[in-house]
């Protein structure tokens, strides 16, 4: 059975009459990633706050790596990394300065991981560079550098590709599936980049309102984002023996109105309309469809589709 | 906490105002010495008195002492490094190891006029007081220093800062809600003048001088060479129970604040 990492039961976070937060139960797995998606203002920074202790709860509970108490014990945090909306940074310092610091702070013993951990996001070689002269995209390098330095088994990153150029953005994507596979780290991650998130998470969670609106796994959301060749014709026995004969994996899936969707052909519209054709079914429609990444979550979040 | 204790010397060493606080507060300390001794030797008249108290201790302390508070405590919100530190050791232990480090760096303040005094006395030069802190008091008397009176200029030294400390000590609470270090400066850098006022006013109402007793910033609390050893341990507990509290007072408002 998977460990469970974290579970939080109804939690909530008011500010003033405003829910931020809105009883939001949710349970992360060991060795997963978590998409946490959503729109600007939707909670998901709150909950992140929530959980690394950085906001105290109105209601609810957080139970941290099966601790069975209700709110973050001291020694269960201390088991978190973050990266919450900006990196913890002291402009007037060099990287491995920083890096330094956030050891001490984060009582870790061994001075090796400094420079491992600058390696690892490619800010070994900044040397006496000042924090204050680095990039946007290298400032997020050193945070995520940062967010790992005391080996957290979750790791909680808010828009932690923001500024990283496109290879940044893959190098990150890699760091986060290797920490997940090879040391079974847990991350939360919270992206606007839905593309690049599809990529990277195992599991999403889809916030609106402070509310968790959705929960699903990869291979669920391929499924509802699934493009597929909608073919229709007259006679749709025919059509579908000219498939089956043609295709006898095609598995076609006959909806109302004698519609025939081909999950597996989207980009083979020529390729099919030839074979319909040597068959002698003639195709009344035939045509590419499918809710892209952006059109599903806004379903979702009950926005104005694409 | 011992973490935070490290991490927060370690970046004193890396940060310029604490390490300028400091410097500034020695340069301070050596030419408000000269100075005085140059109102006494009638270098300079009278009138420069109100001109060479800006570098008494009171006022070097007053203003930058708000400002060590904001930059010990305001500034690691600013940076976000407090993400880890609460991660890393939780919210009391961050307050208590603050309330060390900043006591402990604002007291540091004052130890080069203890430094300068001592170095004053031993010239055996004539000093004229521009203000009459315990260390311009000090200078002034023109003991001779035996081993015994090094001990009780030293004795009065510490006991001055940490009261100076204490009197500055409500910054601390101030740092851990507003965060912002400019704010926390300009404020304890006012209250630093106020404060012995109200004391002042305060002690003279019925039935409150015993409670402003308690307090740093009773007028009593004048650390001086006269001074008995149970008056300057005195001082030192009120001043230390008064710090303790403003920590305490810190924790409470800090306890289930939301952090940015």
């Amino acid at each position: 059975m998977s460990e469970t990492v974290l579970r939080t039961r109804d939690l909530t976070k008011r500010y003033g009459e405003h829910a931020a937060v809105q009883a939001m139960s949710i349970r992360l797995e060991r060795g997963r990633i978590y998409g946490l998606i959503g729109r600007n203002g939707a909670g998901k920074t709150t909950l992140m706050r929530l959980i690394s202790g950085l906001s105290v709860p109105s209601s609810g509970s957080i139970e941290l790596f099966g601790s069975g108490t209700e709110q973050p014990r001291t020694e269960d945090l201390a088991r978190i990394g973050t990266l919450i909306e900006s990196p913890s940074l002291h402009g007037g310092m060099t990287a491995r300065q920083n890096m330094h610091l956030h050891r001490l702070l984060r009582g870790v013993p061994d001075p090796g991981v400094e420079e491992r951990l600058l390696e690892l996001v490619g800010l070994a070689g900044t040397a006496r560079k000042k924090v204050r002269d680095f990039s946007l995209g290298m400032r997020q390098r050193l945070g995520i550098a940062l967010a790992l330095i005391a080996d957290p088994e979750l790791l909680i990153l808010d828009e932690p590709v923001n500024g990283l150029d496109p290879q940044g953005v893959v190098e990150v994507r890699r760091l986060v599936r290797s920490l997940a596979e090879e040391r079974g780290m847990t991350v939360l991650i919270s992206s606007h980049n839905l593309p690049e998130l599809f990529q990277t998470a195992t599991d999403y969670l889809i916030v609106e309102s402070g509310e968790l609106r959705l929960t699903l796994t990869l291979d669920e959301l391929e499924a509802q984002t699934q493009q597929y060749l909608e073919v229709a014709a007259s006679d749709t026995a025919a059509l579908l023996t000219a498939i089956e004969e043609t295709w006898p994996e095609a598995e076609p899936r006959v909806m109302p109105g004698g519609r025939v969707r081909l999950p597996h052909h989207a980009e083979k519209a020529e390729e099919v309309l030839r074979a319909l054709v040597a068959a002698d079914v003639w195709p009344t429609r035939l045509a590419r469809e499918g809710e892209s990444l952006e059109s599903f979550f806004l379903s979702v979040v009950g926005g104005e589709r694409s | 906490m011992i973490n935070q204790l490290r991490g927060d010397l370690y970046a004193i060493r890396h940060s310029g105002p604490v390490l300028i606080c400091l410097a500034a507060s020695l340069l301070a300390a050596a030419l408000y010495t000269v100075l005085q001794h140059s109102l006494a030797a009638g270098d300079l008249g009278p009138e420069a008195a109100s001109g060479v108290q800006v570098l008494s201790d009171v006022l070097m302390v007053s203003l930058m002492g708000p400002l060590l508070f904001g930059a010990l405590v305001a500034q690691p919100f600013e940076t976000k490094s407090v993400h880890n530190s609460l991660l890393a050791s939780g919210r009391g232990a961050f307050v208590g190891a603050k309330t060390l480090i900043t006591a402990a760096a604002v007291t540091a303040l004052s130890l080069p006029y203890g430094i300068a005094t001592l170095i004053g006395l031993a010239t055996g030069a004539q000093f004229a007081p521009a203000v009459p802190t315990s260390f311009s008091q000090m200078l002034a008397s023109g003991v001779e220093l035996t081993g015994s009176d090094v001990r009780s200029v030293l004795a009065v030294t510490v006991t001055a800062a940490v009261l100076l400390t204490a009197k500055l000590a409500v910054c601390l609470p101030l740092a851990f809600r507003l965060r912002r270090p400019l704010v926390v400066m300009a404020i304890g850098f006012v209250w630093g003048f106020l404060a012995d006022l109200i004391g002042t006013t305060a002690a003279d109402v019925d039935g409150l001088a015993p409670l402003v007793r308690l307090t740093p910033f009773s007028s009593e609390h004048l650390p001086s060479l006269e001074s008995t050893g149970g008056e300057l341990l005195g001082t030192v507990a009120v001043s230390l129970v008064f710090i303790a509290l403003m920590g305490l007072l810190a924790w409470l408002l800090f306890r289930r604040a939301d952090v940015k």
